[in-house]
């Protein structure tokens, strides 16, 4: 079991990866992995467990404002559910298959992939007026969002329902296997297929990471993957990280910000290559 | 016109609210008991034994958003949004698929 000193040094590493995450308004979940597998000397699988359940925490715990705003779209977020918990559930029996160097590995691309999505900013899709008559049913997760600059609501339309659900699955998957929220799929789903605006699609996807880790951390916690004295310090830390992040995102500069988060990632890329091909650069511990 | 928020999300930001508190309370004790040198647990009955409080707080994590499921499941049968219903009821059945799958490889 984890001494004392090793578990305020989790509870500290949760909350400084999930406060750098929250003043981008997004889930640290992507750094804690690679901090506990590279500086922690953790077990991959152990480590993957204590980051689903400190996504969920962090997804539950930041929910309720963009419910209460309107800004979540429920209906939407049950119907690509059973496609993100389908994907959790194939990557929950692959996770058990493949090697742990193939773990690393993939982990270092969606690093890199997420560094490079960090530069290339979202843009606001644009509305398309018609909808696909083959897509009818998609109109009833249609709906509208309350915007405080025209002091009005803004309606919007789900577009490519099942390209968002397909991409849903690969996210669901990438996030079983890595522990992570798998942004770097859900931003492509998200704003290229389904076209929802940007608000309604962060407090949306925040909204789905919750039920879609769960069905893996359920599955890790079943199998034991899941340890206490590792998950606990982590989930707590990352709860209270997520609360300071959002803070400090009024006082400092996004764009500052933003290139701190795409250094970080491409340093944890780069780790994460060299674990995968054997190279320990870290003393072990 | 602005709308007010549906009664559903006022449920579940209270649900997800209250369920996050709770499980950061029952892990902020047990760190704190841990550095004090204490272990405390909380007694299961019917002679299952004793429940760590970090193991309870992870617990409560994990089923949060099941939680969240059940009340969608419940609150689109009372508006007779079936098919809704039908597709909850499909998230809840691969969540437990998934927990048995790891319940095989334990």
């Amino acid at each position: 079991m984890p001494e004392v000193t090793h578990m305020l040094w989790l509870f500290a590493a949760a909350l400084g990866a999930s406060a750098l995450g929250g003043m981008l308004g997004m889930a640290g979940g992507i750094f804690i992995v690679p901090i506990l597998t590279i500086f922690g000397h953790i077990n991959i699988h152990q480590a993957i467990g204590a980051s689903l359940v400190s996504v969920i925490a962090c997804s539950c715990g930041s929910a309720a404002p963009f419910l209460k705003g309107r800004l979540t779209n429920v209906r939407l977020a049950i119907v690509l559910e059973t496609c993100t918990t389908l994907g959790a559930l194939t990557g929950v029996f692959l996770s058990g298959l493949l090697p742990t160097p193939f773990l690393f590995f993939i982990f270092a691309v969606v690093l890199l992939i997420s560094a490079q999505q960090m530069l290339a900013r979202r843009k606001e899709p644009e509305a398309v007026a018609t909808a696909h008559a083959s897509h009818q049913w998609a109109r009833r997760l249609d709906a509208s969002y309350p915007d405080p600059a025209q002091g009005r609501d803004i309606p919007y339309q789900v577009q490519h329902l099942p390209l968002g659900l397909t991409l849903m699955y690969g996210a669901g998957l990438l996030s079983a296997l890595l522990g992570i929220g798998s942004g770097v799929l859900k931003i492509p789903a998200m704003d290229t297929a389904l076209r929802l605006p940007i608000k309604v699609s962060s407090a949306t996807s925040n909204f789905m990471i919750g039920v879609t880790a769960t069905a893996s951390a359920g599955a890790y916690f079943v199998r034991g993957d899941i340890v206490g004295p590792i998950a606990g310090p982590v989930a707590l830390g990352s709860v209270v990280g997520a609360i300071l992040g959002a803070r400090i995102l009024m006082a400092i500069s996004n764009e500052k910000v933003r290139w701190l988060f795409v250094a970080v990632l491409v340093i944890l890329a780069v780790q994460m290559l060299l674990s995968a091909f054997g190279v320990q650069l870290m003393p072990g511990g | 016109m602005k709308r007010k928020p549906a009664r559903l999300d006022f449920i579940l930001a209270w649900l997800l609210n209250s369920g996050t508190g709770i499980a950061s309370a029952l892990l902020t004790i047990w760190l704190l008991c841990t550095f004090l040198g204490q272990n405390l647990a909380i007694p299961l009955p019917f002679g299952f034994g004793n429940l760590s409080l970090v193991t309870a707080g992870i617990a409560v994590i994990i089923l949060l958003p099941v939680l969240r499921i059940i009340t969608m499941l419940v609150a689109f049968l009372t508006k007779r949004e079936y098919q809704f219903a039908a597709i909850a009821a499909l998230v809840l059945l691969i969540i437990v698929c998934a927990f048995a799958l790891g319940a095989t490889a334990a």
